[in-house]
């Protein structure tokens, strides 16, 4: 009896065996991959690997965790009868880190009345808020100042999160004319100030010289059109067997969101005489179609596969020459040169977007971060000082130090005068400042930005038609826009 | 005495005991009532009104319950989480369960094994997720490297592997590999289940002829069905919940094409990026209903398939 039973139960030697020639298969295939890997692609991508990034195709980017150099540190400590400033930053490791404290350092050499307590507080990944910030507040204990992104001001002070700052900004002069245009309206909601903006960044089309010379394409003469923007893509454009090993343009990757495009082709999402949201305008649906019709010709499911790979740093596809030409900001000057490899940093130019048909000659997207006083701010007299401080008189330390572009215009005269020992390529974007457009300043700005995400996900995918998803989306987010307009 | 006699004396040494015991169970008490119960409660008032975290609520019946019925965002979201769940628990009671068969077998370096199956719980699920995002990365990832690598040393083809977290359709088929892999703990509590299974039962069985595969069938799964019923409710609350993974491998977005985008993230969307707090809090609710729905009808199926030893088969 005894013998039955061990003959039919799943044996030791069996169960071993099995485990053991599976664990040799994935050995196997593992070495064959690295000795048999000459192509290209899977070489460079390699190089990329081992980083603390990663990223998903539509943009979480999960920030290095810090290593050596924490983000803000050394600030002194309080001095007897100083105030204290809680202050909430989202800054991981980095330059714009290191500048920051400069920044904070400057404005503690310049005033004896406060000190500074700095907290780093990361956003939630994928998104440009934090949940924590929402929390104190509501909590009753919210830090005294915080960095913030500008685009969801209005959303916020609408809902009574942040503190009313017009007062002080009327009577120590920080006004709209000191301000890029629809930068400042961004840190205001119904003519009342809640924000001191901090920088701006604009974009435009980053191309591949070399890669355009490659595939027989003038290298001086990036697109101006989009007809000549698809013409490129198509002649940029390698396949391996069933795989891309170089794209030409993959509309939405980076910083190419249906809020550039809707620009780029003459769109506009919010119509102010009507006070209604207009994601469904003509020209969105025209530049959505523009996007679709990537998806289409390429294939979606064969750029998903590719575009997984891309994040930010070393993994954005345009330093790792995955991508010829790439919708993106600009402050990657900076990063590209940081990552890019040497023989890659001369081979790359910027052009501005290029014109689409009923489109204007030449726009683009800003955004930006801005310092806010939370509702219930214990120290809001120190946390208006400060907010103040950073936005406007170490206004040109940051852009200088980092490459970021300023909102405060007197910050341009620094710019300029330091302009020739900034790699050309960056000011280039400069002059941008005056065709750029900004994120309608609405209480449903958090809303509509996930609105025009969700349109052109589900739309490439082919889930629904541009026109549909377009209508669609725009009649949830105006309605609901209706609850604030009262 | 003023004290009917009637009445059952507190002797004050029981009187005593019993306000220590109070005294000691005190701040536990007070934490439950504090930071469950009160928000709990709050939520379910919240959920009745327009609120948005600052401002003071404002009632309006049941116009949030009505908003989330005909919102095709939230229609998208339960669709996914159905799914999800429809894949998820067979996949992970199957695996768990026979892992833990398999390891029931008296083999050397049982604990060895043991501890091998049980270590992936113990990675936190972001950075899990973040290394399953690199590992199922479609073209540069590990696992289309062993792939397409076995299908070309083996089969002497050049295949593409599957576009995994990229692609509508296996994105939620690789969540659920995902949570596959995270079975430690119920196939530790299989294993134990297991071990509890009556060897003169499986003996008796054997004389009478029964295979190893009828004597699985007829006796060992049968004695475990207490286990499996354990499981499959925490795994239905699990998988309603699903949160961490899909928001840090999409960013919150839920792409491809809104496939990744689950009920318990439309429900933070709401919140805090919306800051539709009401709305939040009746989507929290409903989830909370039909949790109790699902968890009652395994509850009242169990009658039917869960045999606990001792009992007469029904």
């Amino acid at each position: 009896m005894a013998s039955r039973i061990t003959d039919s139960r799943l044996t030791r030697r069996g169960m071993l065996g099995a485990l053991t020639a599976f664990a040799a298969g994935v050995a196997l295939v593992a070495c064959g991959q690295q000795a048999g890997s000459a192509s290209p692609t899977s070489q460079a991508p390699a190089a990329a690997q081992p980083t603390a990034t990663a990223a998903s195709s539509t943009g979480v980017q999960l920030k290095p965790t810090p290593t050596d150099i924490p983000g803000i540190t050394g600030i002194a400590t309080p001095k007897a009868g100083q105030k204290v400033v809680k202050y909430w930053h989202n800054f991981g490791v980095g330059v714009a880190a290191e500048v920051h404290t400069k920044q904070i350092q400057a404005f503690l050499d310049a005033n004896n009345t406060y000190a500074v307590d700095v907290q780093y507080v990361p956003t939630t990944a994928g998104t440009q808020l934090s949940d924590k910030l929402v929390a104190a507040i509501s909590g009753g204990d919210p830090p005294d100042t915080a960095r913030f992104d500008r685009f969801i001001v209005t959303s916020w002070a609408a809902r009574g999160f942040l503190t009313d700052l017009s007062d002080q900004a009327k009577r120590d002069g920080v006004t709209q004319d000191k301000f890029i245009k629809e930068g400042w309206l961004e840190a205001t909601w119904r003519g009342k100030v809640f924000a001191v903006p901090f920088d701006t960044d604009l974009r435009g089309l980053y191309y591949n010289k070399k890669a355009m010379q490659d595939a027989g394409l003038d290298p001086t003469k990036p697109p101006t059109t989009i007809e000549e923007l698809d013409a490129a893509a198509d002649k940029l454009t390698k396949k391996d067997g069933a795989k891309y090993t170089q794209m030409g343009f993959v509309p939405w990757v980076q910083q190419g969101s249906l809020y550039t495009y809707g620009w780029i082709f003459g769109g506009e999402f919010y119509d102010p005489n009507k006070d209604v949201i207009t994601l469904d305008h003509p020209q969105i649906v025209k530049a959505l179609e523009w996007m679709v019709s990537y998806a289409k010709k390429f294939n979606v499911d064969t750029i998903d596969l590719y575009a997984q790979a891309f994040g930010n740093n070393e993994q954005n596809p345009f330093v790792s020459g995955l991508t010829a030409m790439v919708s993106d900001g600009d402050w990657e000057v900076a990063t590209f040169n940081k990552y890019m490899k040497p023989e890659m940093k001369d081979q790359y130019d910027i052009a501005y977007y290029p014109k689409a048909p009923g489109g204007p000659d030449q726009v683009t997207w800003g955004g930006g971060w801005s310092t806010v006083v939370p509702k219930g701010a214990k120290e809001a007299d120190g946390a208006w000082a400060f907010a103040k401080y950073l936005g406007t008189d170490a206004a040109a330390m940051y852009a200088v130090g980092t490459t970021h572009i300023p909102v405060y215009l007197p910050a341009y005269d620094d710019l300029e005068k330091n302009k020739s020992t900034f790699d050309p390529r960056w000011p280039k974007f400069w002059p941008l400042r005056n065709v750029a457009r900004f994120r309608p300043n609405l209480p449903v700005g958090q809303e509509l930005w996930n609105a025009q995400t969700q349109a052109a996900d589900l739309a490439r995918h082919g889930k629904e038609e541009p026109a549909a998803v377009l209508t669609r989306l725009s009649k949830s987010v105006n309605d609901a826009y209706a609850k604030y307009k009262s | 005495m003023a004290m009917p006699l009637t009445r059952r004396r507190v002797s004050p040494a029981t009187l005593h005991n019993t306000l220590l015991g109070l005294l000691f169970c005190g701040p536990w008490i007070i934490g439950l009532l504090a930071f469950r119960a009160y928000p709990i409660a709050m939520a379910f008032w919240y959920s009745f009104t327009d609120y948005h975290g600052m401002m003071a609520p404002n009632f309006i019946g049941f116009q949030n319950y009505a908003h989330i019925l005909d919102d095709p965002d939230v229609g998208n979201s339960i669709q996914n989480t159905l799914t999800y769940t429809a894949m998820a628990i067979p996949a992970g009671i199957i695996t768990a369960l026979g892992i833990a068969i398999m390891l029931n077998t008296k083999m050397r370096a049982l604990p060895f094994y043991r501890t091998l199956f049980f270590l992936p719980i113990l990675v936190p699920d972001v950075a899990l997720s973040i290394v399953w995002l690199q590992m199922f990365n479609p073209q540069f990832g590990l696992v289309n490297a062993v792939i397409e690598g076995l299908a070309r040393i083996i089969f002497g083809v050049q295949i593409a592997g599957p576009g995994w977290l990229a692609n509508v359709v296996w994105a939620k088929p690789t969540l659920v590999l995902l949570n596959v892999w995270l079975i430690g703990q119920p196939m530790i509590i299989y294993l134990a289940a297991l071990q509890d299974v009556p060897q003169d039962l499986l003996d008796a069985a054997a004389v009478d002829g029964a295979n190893w595969f009828q004597r699985l069938t007829a006796v060992t799964v049968p004695m475990v069905t207490p286990v499996i019923f354990y499981q499959l409710v925490t795994g239905l609350i699990g998988a309603l919940q699903l949160f961490t993974q899909p928001f840090v491998i999409t960013g919150g977005t839920g792409t491809p094409a809104q496939s990744m985008m689950f009920y318990a993230m439309q429900l933070y969307r709401e919140a805090f990026e919306n800051f539709d707090m009401g709305q939040a809090e009746a989507m929290a609710w409903l989830l909370f209903l039909a949790v109790l729905i699902l968890s009652f009808l395994v509850f009242w199926s169990s009658n039917r398939w869960v045999y606990y030893g001792g009992e007469e088969r029904k």
